[in-house]
């Protein structure tokens, strides 16, 4: 293109005038944060400061810790359950909202949008005056006579945590993967029912193929947030319900060890990545990744 | 020999699909209303009717998409009401293409031989003859992102017949595309029907299309068939004012007959019109004349009318008359332009007594 002929409002439609805000606000705020996170995991840390000599202690540390063991498999346990179970709920609820739900489908999806507007820590209390010692369930069960003392497992529990992270979840799987199934048409499964599938051949051959990649995208989506969240922890957590960003927060907020903190952070975006690629490489064998609607 | 007429039809070959007294009801609203029809094997067939008529809805009760309100649906004297649709024999093609993204061309026509569990080296040869029938030989690992409209119909076409079905329903499926694509596909359909000698019903708004397609057409109307007739004898013999004007281009008049000439007949306002016809009685009537039948300035007996317009279709002129005298406009389709004819000139209309149609009228 010739440069001196574009003028004001073709310099303004310029490809690279369009990207730049967007590239800009990724450099700031995404690319530079890890990379200095990624120094920092090198470097001595003490006293909310950094300083050389360059180290890999911090490593050896997060790698070697019983208690970031611990907290990591925490993370991959409760991401897991959280993510899995959530788009196991969150498919058949697409489903029917995009096929069956007919006129129920708007209000029905904007009350599941409106769930996510109670603030986040508002609803993780909610949880607390549900699972507590004097809570909903315990008082229920000791008033009908069930028990005689409360059950303790429910509140500062991996339990209570699980719980409270399927809540929080469960409106982000069925949001994604109903917009998600929205190009599958009626006539896609009708015409796969008439070449001769029965519904469970329809799920199997149709539906979950076509519905892959969105549901795996949910379920990375749902693990990433589950397994790396540390205030819900905080709240229902108690001593055996902590997750590894529960550590990763006490490093930065409270020892000021910013060295052993970065590691950690580090690790954990070299485990979300590999198995960010790990899935995709799946569903790229399984011709799945990218579907063309025609 | 292609049989001549509705009894000599049905001796000849054998029923294969037979719609016994199919009603339908969503609440209150009777969608279909006692629906009857045999259909022959081997028979092309076609439900023509505007939207809402209730031809789709017959095409899915047979599919098995809708169990009917009553009524029955048998295919070789097996009753098929109550078999849900992934265990009949039959295929549909739809109005959209329904290629599944998630396969390319080979896999979608394999899928109902797969579902089957026909064996691989089977389903290859069978995948690849559905592909030739359709003139799509090779076209195996292609995407349906990679195919034009009418190939899609196409690879859709192929997807049901490789089952070979007993029926081929066909719900619409060339409206979706362009005209010229439209016009090879139907020569296209009528090829693959021949070379298969199997079943088809077809679903269509398209009058033109059906009387191009079909061995006989069933004009559906509100929720019945008005008439099920060979494509000629429902041209040339509508039996009712609604078959009349939606096959094909057609002059209906509401006439008055006072008496009955030779080759004419009398109004009750003294107009005298050309018919030719055994069934001519005294009384309130639909006179049908086809716009081809029509003629400018003949000796015989006619009606005064003005020319409104005028349009060159290549082929013929179709001119457009106001006719006072008839309280209507007269549509002609003459092979050449007559000369002088200019909007606005009075001419004398005239039409074949003997194509002429007289239908039966309420009032």
């Amino acid at each position: 293109m010739d440069r001196r002929r574009l003028g004001l409002g073709g310099l303004l439609r310029h490809p690279l005038t369009v990207a730049t805000p967007s590239v800009l606000v990724m450099l700031a705020f995404f690319f530079a944060p890890v990379v200095i996170t990624v120094v920092y995991s090198f470097l001595t840390g003490e006293l909310f400061q950094v300083s050389r000599p360059i180290t890999l202690g911090n490593y050896e540390s997060a790698l070697t810790l019983d208690v970031n063991r611990t907290m990591a498999l925490n993370s991959v346990i409760i991401g897991v359950i959280v993510a899995t179970v959530t788009v196991a709920v969150g498919m058949p609820v697409a489903y029917w909202l995009h096929f069956s739900a007919g006129r129920w489908a708007t209000p029905v999806i904007s009350l599941v949008v409106a769930s996510m507007f109670a603030g986040y820590l508002v609803r993780i209390y909610a949880w607390r005056t549900v699972l507590g010692t004097n809570g909903v369930i315990n008082s229920g069960l000791s008033g009908s006579g069930l028990i005689d003392e409360p059950l303790g497992f429910l509140i500062f529990s991996r339990a209570a945590v699980t719980i409270a992270e399927l809540h929080l979840m469960l409106p982000f799987a069925i949001v994604m993967l109903y917009a998600a199934i929205r190009p599958i048409r009626l006539d896609h499964l009708e015409a796969a029912e008439d070449l001769g599938s029965s519904p469970s051949i329809r799920w199997r051959r149709l539906i979950l193929p076509l519905m892959a990649a969105p549901m795996a995208s949910a379920w990375m989506f749902i693990f990433i947030v589950s397994s790396s969240d540390f205030v819900t922890p905080q709240f229902l957590g108690g001593l055996d319900g902590q997750l590894i960003g529960t550590q990763i927060n006490r490093y930065f907020r409270e020892s000021g060890d910013y060295g052993k903190g970065a590691a950690l952070a580090v690790l954990m975006i070299v485990f979300y990545t590999v198995l960010y690629l790990l899935i995709q490489g799946g569903l790229r064998m399984a011709k799945l990744n990218r579907i063309e609607w025609d | 020999m292609a049989p001549t007429n509705e009894a000599e039809h049905k001796a000849f070959a054998k029923t294969q699909l037979s719609i016994q007294h199919l009603t339908h009801r969503y609440g209150d609203d009777e969608v279909l209303s006692d629906i009857n029809l045999d259909v022959t094997e081997g028979e092309f067939i076609t439900f023509l009717g505007p939207s809402g008529c209730g031809k789709t809805t017959t095409l899915r009760a047979i599919a098995g998409f809708i169990t009917p309100t009553e009524g029955r649906v048998l295919l070789d004297g097996d009753d098929i009401t109550d078999l849900p649709a992934h265990k009949r024999p039959v295929n549909m093609v739809f109005q959209q293409s329904t290629l599944f993204p998630h396969l390319d061309v080979g896999q979608n026509v394999a899928f109902g031989l797969e579902v089957a569990k026909v064996p691989k080296a089977e389903r290859e040869k069978r995948v690849r003859e559905a592909l030739s029938l359709v003139k799509l030989e090779g076209f195996e690992r292609r995407r349906a992102t990679q195919l034009s409209g009418g190939q899609r119909q196409r690879v859709n076409l192929a997807r049901a017949i490789v089952n070979r079905p007993k029926v081929l329903l066909l719900d619409e499926p060339l409206s979706a595309l362009d005209l010229k694509i439209r016009l090879d596909l139907e020569v296209e359909l009528r090829r693959v029907h021949r070379e298969l000698g199997a079943t088809f019903i077809y679903v269509t708004h398209d009058q033109r299309e059906a009387l191009a397609l079909s061995d006989r057409i069933a004009v559906f109307n509100q929720g019945r068939i008005e008439q099920l007739d060979k494509a000629e004898v429902l041209y040339r013999e509508p039996n009712s004012q609604f078959a009349a004007s939606f096959v094909g281009d057609a002059n209906v008049f509401a006439i008055d007959i006072a008496s009955i000439g030779d080759a004419t007949v009398t109004t009750t306002d003294g107009l005298e019109l050309p018919l030719i016809t055994d069934q001519a009685a005294v009384g309130p009537h639909w006179l049908v004349v086809r716009p081809e039948d029509v003629r400018f300035d003949t000796d015989t007996a006619g009606v005064e009318a003005t020319v409104m317009d005028a349009a060159f279709r290549g082929a013929s002129v179709t001119y457009r008359a106001e006719c006072s005298a008839l309280g209507a406009s007269i549509k002609a389709e003459i092979p050449d332009e007559i000369p002088g004819t200019t909007i606005g000139r009075q001419v004398q209309v005239s039409w074949s007594g003997q194509r002429a149609r007289l239908l039966p009228r309420q009032v």
